[in-house]
């Protein structure tokens, strides 16, 4: 069975068009539509795996901005040992990462500037009413909350096999871990979300 | 239930699509007679189509736009950084060295402007030093005194041969001041 990126990948030498090692080869030789061709394919994948990642949008592309810019500046960095989406993902997660570590001493440090008198600390309600969560918009809203509010090591394993849909070796590539710690990983992080969300897979 | 512990990572692979032919086929006659695997099942099955409707978030209208931008910036950034780093080292050092030079020129002129301790010991309101010590050896100058001293000195009686003698006395005054003024020279030459 063909993981997303196989078909892609497929479907971009049946249109004819170059493999992605090719491109980044023509970019390193100085071709820069070469670069703009891998940004215009890789903008909107690496959007919704640093989306998921992090739970908010501009904090995404920003990410992703920072990543096609460290693949400009460290181009030469490649070698075609590897897959470029495994080499591309590995600088968009690592950045993801490195944004929420960001986040945490900025909550901290936000936190520790209130009195306990204060009430802007005060977090709104994570309950839904039953009729919301029946509303489809709700519905995707809960699933993603639940996925961010997963610990990182579940929560990069689960994106990127169930909803960027890579094979087991390619996440063990982007991640630097073994598979069966990635399969692991996915199994205990899968328990996890279907524990948070037992009320709204019951009753879809 | 609870699912069967010893079929556990076999469930996990046939949730994923990965088990084929009869390792599918057994698994599946499992299945179908126990509760606690066919719910496990189905609780996997049921969290992977809820995450596959998540629908996919795409990169704003605007983001290559952007992106250009901020590569033009960088490119920017590093042109001048790398014209700094062309610069030869020997013309880094020229210029430490002409502005090490400005700025103990400047030093100087400062000094010069304002008066010093030394000059003008009014500036601390302390009064000033005593005049420095001759520098010709007083020895010196006692023996040279004492080797003129054998002509007579001018007395207070003004008696015409008094007179003569004090006249004689006084070019010889004026012979042990010049005498007196060669050795300072001469000591002063010396001790250069």
């Amino acid at each position: 069975m063909l993981d997303k990126n196989e078909k892609r990948a497929v479907f971009s030498r049946k249109a004819g068009g170059p493999s992605d090692e090719e491109l980044i080869e023509r970019f390193q030789k100085g071709d820069l539509y070469a670069f703009e061709a891998i940004v215009r394919r890789y903008k909107d994948p690496l959007t919704n795996f640093v989306y998921h990642y992090l739970g908010d949008r501009i904090d995404a592309e920003d990410v992703v901005q920072e990543t096609f810019l460290r693949v400009y500046r460290n181009k030469h960095l490649y070698k075609n040992i590897a897959k470029f989406s495994t080499w591309i993902y590995t600088i968009a997660g690592n950045l993801s990462k490195t944004e929420l570590r960001r986040r945490k001493r900025r909550k901290l440090m936000s936190l520790s500037h209130l009195g306990f008198d204060d009430k802007d600390y005060e977090l709104p309600s994570t309950l839904q009413s039953p009729d919301g969560i029946v509303d489809g918009e709700m519905k995707e809203e809960t699933i993603r909350r639940e996925i961010e509010a997963l610990p990182v090591r579940f929560k990069e394993v689960v994106i990127l096999r169930d909803i960027q849909e890579f094979a087991y070796e390619e996440i063990s590539d982007i991640l630097k871990i073994p598979i069966g710690t990635v399969k692991s990983r996915v199994n205990r992080g899968r328990l996890r979300l279907q524990k948070k969300l037992q009320h709204l897979l019951d009753k879809s | 239930m609870r699912p069967c512990q010893r079929l556990k990572r076999i469930l996990d692979e046939y949730c994923d699509g990965a088990l084929k032919g009869r390792d599918k086929n057994e698994i599946e006659l499992h299945l179908s007679g126990c509760s606690g695997c066919g719910d496990y099942v189905h609780g996997m099955q049921n969290l992977k189509a809820a995450l596959k409707t998540l629908p996919a978030v795409q990169a704003d209208e605007n983001f290559i736009i952007l992106l250009r931008e901020r590569i033009r910036r960088e490119a920017a950034k590093s042109y001048r950084a790398k014209r700094l780093r062309e610069i030869p080292a020997w013309r880094w050092a020229f210029m430490a060295g002409v502005a090490v030079i400005a700025v103990f020129t400047g030093f100087r002129l400062f000094q010069k402007d304002t008066p010093s301790i030394r000059q003008n010991p009014a500036v601390l309101g302390i009064a000033s030093e005593p005049a420095a010590a001759d520098p010709v050896p007083q020895k010196q100058i006692q023996y040279v005194l004492e080797d003129l001293s054998e002509q007579p000195r001018s007395s207070a009686t003004a008696s015409p041969e008094a007179l003569q003698q004090a006249q004689t006395a006084s070019s010889d005054s004026a012979n042990r001041e010049r005498r007196l003024d060669q050795i300072r020279d001469q000591v002063k030459i010396v001790n250069f």
